[in-house]
């Protein structure tokens, strides 16, 4: 191979290296839609019901996802109806929940660490 | 207590059967096109573009299963209104992702409720209101029978109740396959007809159903 061949050769190969850095940017299948609200997954919107049902006392069954929405990149905040009371949870992408609590904590002071109830 | 509590068109919602109406987008849906590798915005037109090239729905509305951690017993319907997604959850971390249809801008509901009945060819009885406005629903105004290619409902329909009590709301197909993905109901659930009768098979009568919906107009069973 001369050196045309060779450099032709690395063009190809760069070519085919952005070409697949393209295509390996693509959203995954399951991720090809998206909306502007920013709303939480549903798994993680029900893992704060989950959480909330202790520090509510209310059953898990009966509390509901109001809202959410993304705190930043790796972080939901998701409103719940307790039985009638709102209550206010903080997940990140992994499931962890980092906190939930009554919403009026919320306003100014940080709501109970997860677990505490 | 939020229990029932209508904001804006609740009382429309009160006539039995409402299922159908015009498009008016509740937020900004956008799609991902592999041919050009961006992002589009997702509505009325581009979706009805999409569906008559494409005959089939854009991927992310196809059935298919994704990972979904949850505590909530495998056969429970998730319903993420907001995002256009029905799950149904599976054993082991997973759940049947369905591309839905749901309620316009004052349509939208929440709740907790569950499947109260099924229904294979369900008739449908088009409102009094839509039978005052439509001749081609007049006609119906006693219950179109299933079946019928035209029959709005499709070929499958799953009754939510609260209790024992009809919310008038169902799951159910469509013969308008592109509304998929958008915000067009008058608060039903529809699901493209092959969906309809997928789901249709997997899930018994009781099974529970959350809806999901941030600015629902309307909630039940909560």
């Amino acid at each position: 191979m001369d050196a045309r061949g060779i450099a032709f050769g690395g063009l190809m190969l760069a070519a085919a290296g952005l070409a697949g850095g393209c295509q390996s940017s693509a959203p995954a299948p399951q991720d090809m839609a998206r909306t502007n609200l920013g709303t939480a997954p549903a798994d993680l919107q029900l893992m704060c019901a989950s959480a909330a049902a202790g520090p509510s006392g209310v059953d898990s069954s009966k509390i509901l996802p109001t809202s959410s929405s993304q705190l930043d990149a790796t972080s939901y905040r998701v409103d719940l109806d307790a039985g009638g009371s709102r209550f206010t949870c903080v997940i990140d992408s992994s499931g962890s929940v980092k906190s939930v609590g009554p919403a009026a904590a919320a306003a100014g002071t940080a709501p109970a660490p997860a677990g505490a109830g | 207590m939020i229990l029932t509590k209508m904001r804006r068109f609740g009382p429309v919602l009160v006539a039995a059967g409402l299922c159908l109406g015009p498009l008016v987008a509740l937020a900004q849906t956008q799609i991902y096109d592999a041919r050009t590798g961006k992002w589009v915005d997702y509505d009325k037109k581009k979706a009805r573009q999409l569906y008559a090239r494409n005959k089939q729905l854009p991927e992310a509305f196809q059935r298919q299963v994704v990972p979904f951690r949850t505590a909530e017993a495998p056969g429970t319907i998730i319903i993420d209104g907001n995002q256009h997604f029905l799950y149904l959850v599976q054993p082991g971390g997973q759940a049947i992702r369905y591309g839905i249809g749901v309620g316009r801008e004052g349509f939208g509901w929440a709740g907790i409720v569950r499947v109260g009945r099924k229904a294979e060819n369900p008739t449908w009885t088009p409102p009094p209101e839509m039978v005052a406005r439509d001749p081609n629903a007049a006609k119906w105004a006693a219950g179109m029978p299933g079946g019928r290619p035209d029959n709005p409902l499709g070929p499958r329909a799953m009754y939510l109740y609260v209790g024992d009590s009809d919310t008038i709301y169902r799951i159910h197909g469509t013969i308008e396959p592109w509304t998929i993905g958008l915000d067009v109901s008058s608060g039903c659930i529809r699901l493209n007809n092959d969906d309809v009768v997928d789901l249709y098979s997997r899930v018994d009568v009781g099974a529970k159903v959350i809806v999901l919906m941030q600015g629902a107009a309307l909630y039940k069973g909560v």
